[in-house]
């Protein structure tokens, strides 16, 4: 059997805790192999997440509040709906379509909010213009799960003060 | 260097295995600087993780088998595929997935939507509820951990 646990300095990482896969010596395997390793800036943590039948346009908030903390950053939020691809919609005949997406379930993520998004652009020139984001209305939501990683993801987050330390 | 890997008591969360983030001291430093803990009955403040952020795999990945950690799968109009998973997390599971590629924007496509229903212990129905003949995906499944309705 393998080596699986290694607390203390392997040569690769230095000094630590690593745990490897199966069959994987954890002394001396790539990194891919290990299930652990703390000498990796962010670690695949799941902060929180839920299932909900329906969200409606004044978004949920993801976190069971009163019993959980917010991570001080708006956090990387995986999702699925009931609903997911491409749409396309206002045509014009003269221009073709106007407005394109390859992915309708989008969602807007906050602190500890996500909400349901439409995209929206206001002119024929693709979100050129100043605070023209591309985000439109709140939309409800149907069947959706989510995960909240302990990763930052949002502009002005992803810095060395949430990823290194 | 920070101390880095507690086994033993901390006096934030007791006897357990602690592991900190690079520059914190597993010792004293707030829940969020730690990577790994084995604290349990956690709330409020002490809150620190709900698991471990893990795919289940298509299949293999028990044993010496190398896991299969995606599906491609081909839909035809108004039709089901059925994606198939390990049952290593049984109901407790999140089905993701992309369009390998987009019908483009330069035509009128119209809606090439796709959706899944819920899932099961070891498979998961996907339907092609768009206009397009037939679309192609990549599906993940994602160990949800949990099914209520926030944890």
């Amino acid at each position: 059997m393998a080596n699986r646990v290694l607390a203390g300095n392997r040569s690769t990482g230095g000094y630590g805790l690593y745990v490897s896969k199966a069959n994987s010596n954890v002394l001396t395997c790539d990194r891919k192999e290990l299930l652990f390793d703390s000498s990796q800036k962010r670690a695949g943590e799941v902060y929180a997440g839920g299932n909900q039948g329906t969200i409606g346009t004044g978004g949920q908030n993801i976190y069971t509040t009163g019993s959980k903390d917010s991570l001080g950053y708006i956090p990387l939020v995986i999702h699925t709906e009931s609903i997911k691809g491409e749409k396309e919609w206002v045509y014009n005949v003269m221009y073709g379509p106007w407005w394109w997406t390859d992915e309708i379930a989008l969602i807007k993520t906050t602190l500890t909010t996500i909400t349901g998004s439409a995209m929206s652009c206001d002119d024929l020139e693709d979100m050129d213009a100043a605070g023209d984001d591309g985000i439109g209305a709140a939309r409800s939501i149907s069947d959706i799960r989510w995960l909240a990683l302990k990763m930052p993801c949002a502009y002005g987050y992803m810095t060395s003060a949430n990823f290194d330390t | 260097m920070a101390n880095r890997v507690l086994i033993g008591n901390r006096a934030t969360g007791g006897y357990g295995l602690y592991v900190s983030r690079l520059t914190s001291d597993v010792l004293d430093c707030a829940n969020d600087k730690l990577m790994f803990n084995t604290n349990s009955g956690e709330s409020g403040s002490s809150f620190f993780s709900a698991g471990h952020f893990q795919i289940v795999p298509i299949s293999g990945g028990t044993g010496s088998n190398a896991p299969v950690v995606s599906s491609e799968e081909v839909v035809t109009t108004s039709a089901d595929n059925t994606v198939s998973y390990q049952g290593i997390a049984s109901t407790k599971v999140m089905t993701w997935a992309s369009k390998a590629t987009a019908y483009g924007n330069d035509s009128w496509s119209d809606d090439n939507f796709y959706g899944f229903g819920t899932p099961g212990s070891t498979s998961v129905t996907l339907s092609n509820n768009g206009v397009q003949t037939s679309i192609t995906v990549r599906v993940v499944a994602i160990n949800m951990l949990d099914t209520t309705s926030l944890f």
